[in-house]
């Protein structure tokens, strides 16, 4: 190049540094978003493909329905493709947290593959340790160091009370899925890592495999996929062989226990049958012995009898001889007092006799005494008178002495007799008090005989008595065994019954299902990689508006620049400088704007927009470091884009230029020719324009290009800016519609799972009494997954208790908002579900329940719904197909109440030990709306960056305008156009064009918008083009805003212009 | 005093660190319904004048007064409405709107005058009754100088300015410009004042004025008019 043309080169770029500026400025955008945009999809892949690797994550997962081996994974490890694998275990538990929630954990082995991150604390040294994730402990409040209870019902891990002592990352979960689980609410809500020792399991529950080589290719790329689809290919030629080894190990191991269970059922049968066999002849015995007892008593009762029957015979004979003695003594007794008699009347005699003696002696006895007395006092008495009377005396004396003498003798008959009669007296006394001591004697043996006799009896009643309770004892022994009998023989019969179910059961023994996974059965790896290709699709499209409106700018710009620039190309070529030699100014000029313009707009835009956008995703996914990379193919590309249209158009202009002859470049280009429009052929609409409307119209067919330019131009910065607005609109909407439209409930309060059916329809009952609660809906809360060859997605699923309630909280209503009844036949699925499984109403689906059951069921129609995928069925059906109904939550739409009030329920009704959760449905939709808040960021982005394109296509267009015509708006002014008038003469004509633009910008909008909306949609959300009006005036106005701005550049610009130039010769 | 009085008219340019003086205190003066030629050399200072007295360019210094108004007082808006009602300007190079007719280009003009005269009537003084409305791309040369004339005088102004308006033009269409301008003048008893270099056409004016060196070096007031179809160049 001729240091001269450098020169000027140099010189052109500062003299027309607009120019330069804009075309720059063009690249810059163009470019800049190409590549910034396209970038991230990229970035997206490194990124997750970094973190993947850096903790060692699986290639391909081996998940059986009966669990997988030792065997197994000696068997993959000898495959060919396979470098490392490894067993491990994991199982879904309750766990008892500090607050009355009971949420379901996925427990799970801490190993070298899928190595977890530790964030704070320490790995669990012991098996009464465990990590946690973060917001476990922020959502239940607790800390590190203190201790959770686990609800481990089927006994697989050795210690329930685990003590946490970190906060980890989980690799497996990168969004915030957890994944479904058949306990609790039917959803795994938090992850948790134990050591591998504390389960206590047979067997292995996921096998985790690296394919060899698969690291060296990127997470989603078609080598990746290519080298983990050829180990897939291969392992799963292993299906089979696993599928039957742990069939046949089972059935096995069952035949083996059901044969113990005969073994141990008729040893017990013998064993239980002998002891009630001898109990029951141990009975009989006791039974004879108490026959032949009762027999003794019987012989002993007549002994007894037949004795005292003996005894009383004497006793009667006794008592007869008694009595015959008494009549005896009796006659006796008369004889006796006869003689006594007889005796007593000669005893009078006697003493009659004794008492006439004794009279004769006292009249004696007074003869003597006077006798007596006389003598004794003698005074008177001659001796003879002495002497008689001594004579006197002594006969008196002699017949005293004989009268003495008699009474003697008869006092001696009288004892005599007084002795007699003694004597009879005392004989029958004698033989009265015998007949008395017989009388006595008899006596008392009678009341021996008869004390005895009592005795005897007492005796015999005793032991019967005895026998009797005996007896009764027996019977009760017998009534007892009797039972134990019968319940021995149900027993065995129920043992027996058992053993054949068994036996049955194991003719039934599924066969096991093996799932082989790889990374993209993850929800969490393929949603990323579908939102990694959903920003890749927006990478295709949306920047090449930006591009091809950059482009076309930049290039009417260089064309311009060339045709201004014909008379000096025509010198150049006429002092005999080369075509190229000529072009390479323009050439150079362009592409200094356009790299300068594009390397800048690499640097900023790789850096910024998939930083913007990954911000968003950051958000949904859990990946820590995102990798920013200069792409320098895709920064290439887009520059060589940029370069190839700017510059090309440059070369194009040149060359046209320099195919003709110098003289005729030296000479002012013809200009265009006027031309009638077709307009002017309806002359009731010609005639009413005005004049400057006039030649407005008519300059905008003259231009073509400028026109086709401009309203690209616009249109595609409307649309932009439109389309930012729309996506907003549209995100912000789905959560309205979800939580406004469709669901009308507040809270969903899930009981706990160990509830009845009853309990928890008197759950309802209770709750339904609170005054803020205006609607209640009992129905069955669970979760499935519903897969074909489409599409595997999660799905919710609501069973009313009745039909008919559900309406009350739920709108549910098809696509053309007509109310869905829930039938017998079928169920009902929400809209975008159907869409992903490319199903339509009357076909049928594979539900996958929680315990891997996998159930068809006919499609009966197809829900709106905005937010997460949702099967609805009827109570009735779902007994049908699913088993037994019970319901479990509760959806309550209280009455119109404060948020706080709203808080205050919750908390009440968190304390009801009968509830295991309560969801806030408001804090939820807060939660979404928040996320969707992000997605506002890369709309201003969209917004920002489409109003600056806009603004610099329109200044740029405006300046061309100008320049192309300068000559005619130096010549208006001369005539004395007013400068408003000057504005209104130029500026009407990119105002209509603006008009047309913004028109055209509307429909590319929404097209933009529709087009994205698809592409972008995450799996489960539905996003339904949402046309506000404000957006549509908001765009209108941004770009009119825009517009006029220009237009403020413009009326200067044009002031500014000097009318010397009508006078110049046309260059 | 005259018509238009042109007084120690000053015009300096600034180029770069350069001073260029254009106008050196230039006087002259015309009359009402004068033709004037303008002559002299390239860079004599004649276009100056012209766009001066056209209200284009303000004077460094001096005073302008045309038809008792001192148009070197004039400012923004008073500056373009003296453009807009006192003057005609015929261009070289035509300097008509491609994209108009014939006719639109004379409209052009008449929809920002008051006084403006019929655009058809114009159309047929200057000859081209049958081409009003062709483009000006479908125009010859002198039809498009007729039609940018027909533009200038359709606005009824009160001074008719030309520059170098035979410039582009060949011989004979030259001539017939020049004839009709001549005309114009007489009949419309209009002010003319043509610009040009060519010394020959200077026999058709009323008044001839030689610029040298951005000053009117000498006014010839002419006593042998000699119609424009008698001159020979």
């Amino acid at each position: 190049m001729k240091k001269a043309l450098l020169k000027d080169s140099i010189k052109e770029i500062t003299k027309t540094y607009k120019r330069f500026l804009s075309i720059m400025l063009m690249s810059l955008l163009g470019v800049g978003f190409f590549a910034g945009i396209r970038a991230t999809g990229p970035d997206m892949r490194q990124t997750i493909d970094n973190y993947l690797k850096e903790n060692n994550v699986y290639d391909i997962e081996l998940i059986s329905t009966l669990g997988l081996t030792e065997d197994d994974i000696s068997l993959l490890k000898e495959n060919e493709y396979v470098s490392d694998v490894i067993g491990t275990y994991s199982t879904d538990v309750l766990v008892n947290a500090s607050n009355n929630n009971q949420p379901v954990a996925k427990l799970m082995a801490i190993e070298e593959l899928n190595k977890v991150k530790l964030i704070d604390g320490s790995f669990p040294l012991n098996d009464k340790e465990c990590v946690v994730e973060k917001s476990f402990l922020t959502a239940t409040g607790m800390q590190i160091g203190q201790t959770i209870e686990i609800e481990d019902s089927d006994d697989v891990i050795n210690n329930d009370s685990l003590k946490i002592t970190g906060v980890v990352e989980s690799p497996l979960y990168i969004s915030s899925e957890r994944g479904t689980s058949s306990l609790g609410t039917g959803k795994v809500n938090y992850y948790m890592y134990i050591n591998r020792s504390n389960f206590n399991m047979d067997v292995y529950t996921n096998i985790y495999i690296k394919v060899k080589g698969a690291d060296n290719y990127i997470f989603g790329s078609d080598e990746y996929t290519n080298v983990v689809d050829e180990a897939l290919a291969s392992i799963e030629g292993y299906e089979e062989e696993i599928n039957t080894r742990r069939y046949d190990t089972l059935i096995a191991e069952a035949n083996d226990k059901i044969e113990e269970a005969q073994q141990e059922l008729d040893n017990e049968y013998n064993e239980n049958q002998q002891k009630l066999d001898d109990a029951q002849e141990e009975i009989d015995s006791y039974k004879e012995q108490i026959a032949n007892g009762r027999e003794e008593i019987e012989q002993n009762r007549t002994n007894v009898y037949n004795t005292f029957l003996e005894y009383e015979n004497q006793i009667a004979e006794g008592k007869t001889k008694i009595e015959e003695a008494k009549t005896t003594l009796a006659n006796q007794k008369v004889t006796a007092q006869e003689n006594i008699n007889a005796a007593n009347s000669a005893k009078a005699t006697l003493q009659d006799n004794i008492s006439q003696i004794d009279t004769n002696l006292e009249i004696l006895i007074a003869k003597y005494n006077e006798v007596y007395n006389t003598l004794e006092n003698p005074i008177g008495l001659t001796e003879e008178d002495i002497e008689y009377l001594k004579g006197v005396k002594l006969q008196l004396e002699t017949e005293k002495e004989g009268l003495e003498k008699t009474k003697i003798e008869l006092s001696e008959q009288i004892y005599t007799i007084d002795t007699t009669i003694e004597q009879i007296n005392t004989s029958i006394t004698a033989a009265e008090d015998a007949i008395t001591d017989q009388q006595i004697t008899l006596t008392e043996k009678e009341n021996e005989i008869a004390t005895l006799k009592s005795q005897a009896y007492q005796a015999l009643d005793d032991a019967e008595a005895e026998l009797d309770n005996n007896e009764q004892e027996i019977n009760d022994s017998q009534e007892e065994l009797d039972s134990n009998r019968l319940e021995f023989e149900e027993k065995i019969k129920e043992a027996e019954a058992e053993i054949i179910d068994a036996k049955e059961d194991v003719l039934n023994i599924e066969h096991p299902k093996l799932y082989i996974w790889t990374r993209d059965n993850n929800n969490g790896y393929s949603g990323f990689i579908q939102d990694t290709e959903s920003i890749e699709n927006l990478g295709k499209v949306f920047p090449i508006v930006f591009f091809v409106v950059a482009t076309l700018i930049s290039l009417t710009s260089m064309t311009r620049m060339v045709e201004e620039q014909r008379q000096q190309i025509g010198t150049l070529k006429a002092l005999g400088y080369t075509k190229s030699q000529i072009s390479i100014k323009y050439i150079l000029y362009a592409t200094l704007a356009t790299i300068i313009g594009g390397i800048l707009g690499m640097i900023i835009c790789f850096y910024t927009l998939p930083k913007i956008i990954w911000m968003m995703y950051s958000m949904m996914y859990n990946i820590p470091d995102f990798i920013l990379e200069f792409n320098f193919g895709i920064g290439v590309t887009g520059l060589i884009c940029a370069f190839i249209c700017i510059v090309g158009a440059t070369i194009y202009a040149c060359l046209k230029e320099l195919t003709e002859k110098p003289a005729i470049l030296m000479r002012p280009k013809a200009p265009k020719m006027g031309k009638r429009v077709i307009l002017e052929k309806i002359p009731f609409i010609w005639n009413k324009l005005n004049f400057t409307t006039k030649v407005t119209v008519r300059n905008i067919f003259r231009y073509k290009k400028r026109f086709l330019m401009t309203i690209i131009g616009i249109c595609g910065c409307t649309s932009l800016i439109l389309l930012g607005f729309l996506l907003k609109d549209s995100i912000v909407a789905v959560v309205d519609n979800q939580y406004g439209d469709i669901f009308n409930y507040n809270f969903i309060i899930t009981a706990k799972e160990s509830l009845t059916e009853d309990e928890v329809k008197e759950l309802e009952y209770d709750i339904s009494q609170d005054s803020k609660i205006d609607k209640n809906v009992l129905v069955e809360f669970t979760s499935a997954t519903i897969s074909n060859l489409d599409a595997i997605e999660d799905v919710q699923i609501i069973v009313p208790e009745d039909n008919e309630s559900i309406y009350n909280v739920i709108n549910l209503v098809d696509l053309q908002d007509q109310k869905i009844e829930l039938k017998e036949d079928g169920v009902v699925i929400t809209d975008k579900l159907a869409s992903l499984l490319d199903v339509d109403v009357g076909d049928s689906i594979i539900v996958t329940t929680n315990d891997n059951e996998e159930i068809e069921v006919k499609i009966d129609n197809i829900a709106k719904n905005y937010v997460y995928h949702y099967m609805y069925l009827s109570k009735n059906l779902y007994n049908e197909v699913f088993g037994e109904y019970s319901p479990n939550a509760l959806l309550i739409e209280t009455n119109d109440i404060p948020n706080e009030e709203k808080d205050d329920l919750s908390r009440s009704l968190m304390t009801d030990s009968r509830i295991l959760s309560v969801s806030n449905i408001d804090s939820m939709k807060e939660t979404i709306v928040n996320m969707m808040d992000l997605l506002k960021y890369v709309v201003w982005v969209l917004i920002v960056s489409a109003g600056l394109l806009a603004f610099v296509v329109l200044y740029n267009l405006e300046n061309i305008n100008i320049s192309e015509r300068l000559r005619e708006i130096a010549t208006i002014k001369v005539l004395g156009f007013y400068d408003n008038e000057v504005y209104d003469y130029i500026v009407k004509e990119s105002t209509l064009l603006t008009i047309i633009g913004i028109a055209c910008g509307m429909f590319g909008g929404i097209i933009l918008n529709i087009f994205l909306l698809k592409t972008c949609e995450i799996n489960v959300l539905r996003f339904v083009p949402e046309l506000k009006v404000s957006s549509f005036l908001i765009a209108i106005l941004i770009t009119v805003a825009f517009k006029l701005i220009v237009n403020i550049f413009t009326y200067h610009a044009l002031k500014k212009i000097d009318m010397v130039e009508s006078l110049k010769s046309v260059e | 005093m005259s018509y238009i009085e042109f007084e120690d008219v000053v015009k300096k340019y600034k180029m770069g660190e350069m001073e260029i003086t254009a106008l050196d205190r230039t006087s002259f003066s015309i009359e009402k319904g004068e033709l004037v030629v303008i002559v002299g050399a390239s860079g004599a200072g004649k276009t100056t004048a012209l766009n001066i007295l056209g209200g284009m360019d303000s004077a460094t210094s001096g005073k302008v007064i045309v038809d008792k108004k001192d148009i070197t007082k004039l400012k923004g808006k008073e500056l373009i409405k003296y453009r807009r009602e006192d003057i005609g300007f015929v261009f070289q190079f035509y300097n008509l709107v491609q994209n108009l007719t014939a006719i639109e280009n004379v409209e052009l003009a008449t929809q920002i005058c008051k006084d403006s005269l019929n655009p058809k009537e114009v159309m047929i003084k200057v000859g081209l009754k049958d081409r009003v409305n062709n483009f000006p791309s479908q125009l010859s040369g002198g039809e498009q100088q007729r039609v940018a004339i027909a533009r200038a005088i359709a606005k009824n102004p009160k001074l008719l300015l030309c520059d170098e308006p035979t410039g582009a033009l060949d011989y004979n269409t030259g001539k017939q410009i020049l004839k009709l301008l001549q005309d114009t003048s007489r009949k419309e008893n209009m002010t003319v004042v043509i610009i040009t270099h060519n010394q020959a056409i200077a026999p058709m004016a009323d008044k001839i004025i030689k610029f040298k060196n951005g000053r009117a070096i000498d006014i010839i007031q002419n006593d042998n008019i000699i119609p424009v179809e008698n001159i020979e160049w």
